[in-house]
């Protein structure tokens, strides 16, 4: 059987490969996190942007419909940092597929329903605008994929330190607890800006991109291959060992 | 031991040379050598001896801080020699994580997919194949969730196994047998090391004897004693004796079948000595630890 062990070399085996690691992965991710939270955004957009108000004089402002969107992307991350849990990380750390391939499938695999959560939520959020200027999606859309992938990378960082490799645990107090530190930045630097009208709300959202760049980055390092990390410290490191009694006589 | 060639011309499958690891102050491995070739080789010690530190090592899943390791004739710190060992490396942790609402067959199933055997039919002959030599054909169909303790384990061995590996790391693996399993587990591993490499970590010093060629005694992150079983049973020659009762001098002393005492420690002058056992020579080598862990 060792051929078998042999293929992923060839040209394309890489898509072959992970072809055979969708349906196992599926069934092996917890959906349940993501899909509640998914729910809880729903309930929760629909409910703080319905206006009763009539059209001529709406109680419901763009700074409402942003909250409740960045609210629904706090709750999305955090249901998404469930998605890298695996027991079996430390069992299968030895095996030829790398860790950061297996967490990409992961995520490849979450993104879709992120997304497709998201598509859902913002004309959910916006069903009773009448304002006619338009509305920051896309910067919204920036946060919440620098929130996603912080709370991955939080996942990832700490799923070596919590029992079976369940790193969404720890990504949720953590995550909270980042949201509740960056409510606290100074005026200049808030990255929480409210109205879109804001003069701070384009810079807020340079300050987001490079946290997304930072979240990146961290998940980068957190998927990187465990085997490797120490040695590259000390390439050429060699201390003599100890002698050890061999025989005992 | 016969020793195959390990792919750069060399016998040596195992050889490290002063490795070293820290994690924040404890002093994990502390220079630790040692050589194997094929065949079996046991390692002995107490808890936080550092066994479990170094299997890790040498399924390439840790890095040490400092020392050399050469496996299968690579070095694990370069990445293309990293996969080629994983390719040729089975490893079953203490502690083995599974997804508890796949069957046994679909868990190794997915391990051989990570141990990138894309070809279906062939992967599936492959995993049928490991679950046999594991005992496990007959529940592999069984969710994890309703395996008991003992066949979980079972289910690591099987996985460990995927791929005909050269190099088998096993991680306190008969812990939770029951004895019909422990001797079926025995009979496994003797055949599996005739041509390959297995590093077994245990608490069982019978297992030792009965299966290992080499043994390392580790302590305290240190390599102890490096030799065959009855090099470790050496150690206790002269130590071991027998008398009607429990002899105050003795540092360790139980009451026989045939209701005599043995006793272990500085035997008195003309005592009744007995042939020691790797048991005895254990107890010896690792002192106060292994005596507080046994009392």
């Amino acid at each position: 059987m060792r051929s078998a062990t042999r293929i992923a070399d060839r040209r394309g085996a890489r898509v072959e490969h992970v072809g055979e690691l969708l349906r196992p992965t599926i069934r092996a991710m917890r959906w349940t996190p993501p899909l509640t939270a998914a729910c809880l955004a729903f309930v929760q957009v629909f409910v703080q942007t319905r206006d009763v108000c009539p059209p001529s004089a709406p109680c419901v402002g763009p700074e409402v419909r942003v909250l409740a969107l960045r609210i629904a992307a706090i709750l999305l991350a955090l249901g998404t940092s469930f998605i890298l849990d695996d027991p079996t990380e430390d069992t299968t750390a030895h095996l030829p597929t790398p860790l950061w391939l297996r967490r990409a499938v992961r995520v490849g695999l979450a993104a879709p329903l992120l997304a497709v959560t998201w598509a859902l939520l913002v004309p959910l959020a916006m069903r009773s605008s009448v304002d006619p200027r338009p509305f920051p999606t896309g910067a919204l859309t920036l946060e919440l994929a620098a929130l996603t992938i912080w709370a991955l990378a939080v996942s990832a960082s700490s799923a070596r330190f919590v029992p079976e490799g369940m790193g969404g645990v720890a990504a949720g107090p953590i995550l909270l607890g980042l949201v509740a530190a960056a409510n606290y930045l100074p005026r200049r630097m808030a990255l929480f800006v409210l109205d879109p009208q804001d003069p701070r709300w384009q810079g807020a959202h340079d300050l987001w991109r490079l946290v997304l760049f930072a979240a990146i980055a961290t998940l980068l390092v957190a998927s990187r291959d465990p085997g490797r990390a120490s040695l590259r410290r000390h390439p050429h490191a060699s201390v003599a060992g100890r002698p050890a009694r061999t025989g005992a006589r | 031991m016969t020793g195959l060639d390990d792919g750069n011309g060399g016998k040596q499958r195992v050889r490290l040379q002063g490795i070293e690891k820290r994690f924040l102050r404890t002093r994990a491995l502390d220079g630790v050598s040692l050589d194997a070739g094929t065949g079996i080789l046991g390692l002995l010690g107490p808890n936080g001896a550092g066994k479990t530190t170094l299997l890790r090592i040498l399924a390439t899943i840790l890095a040490p801080d400092a020392g050399e390791v050469r496996l299968l004739g690579r070095n694990p710190s370069r990445s293309r020699d990293r996969l080629e060992i994983r390719r040729r490396l089975g490893y079953m942790p203490q502690e083995p994580g599974f997804h508890r609402n796949f069957t046994a067959f679909e868990f190794v199933d997915y391990v051989a997919i990570l141990k990138e055997m894309t070809h279906r039919p062939r992967r599936h002959q492959e995993v049928r194949r490991a679950l046999e030599l594991s005992g496990l054909e007959s529940v592999s169909g069984k969710k994890i969730r309703a395996l008991s303790g003992g066949m979980r384990r079972r289910v690591a061995l099987a996985q460990s196994l995927l791929g005909d590996p050269d190099l088998l790391i096993l991680d306190e693996p008969t812990a939770g047998l029951d004895p019909e399993q422990r001797l079926r587990f025995r009979d496994m591993v003797s055949r599996l090391g005739e041509d390959r490499t297995i590093v077994v970590s245990t608490h069982q010093t019978e297992d030792v004897a009965a299966l290992c060629q080499q043994v390392v005694v580790m302590n305290a992150g240190r390599v102890l004693l490096t030799g065959a079983p009855r090099d470790v049973a050496e150690v206790a020659r002269g130590h071991v004796w027998l008398a009607d009762g429990r002899d105050p001098r003795a540092r360790l002393a139980w009451r026989t079948a045939e209701g005599r005492h043995r006793n272990i420690g500085d035997a008195p002058p003309g005592a009744e000595l007995a042939e020691p056992t790797i048991e005895d020579g254990y107890l010896l080598l690792v002192g106060e630890r292994a005596f507080s862990e046994a009392a």
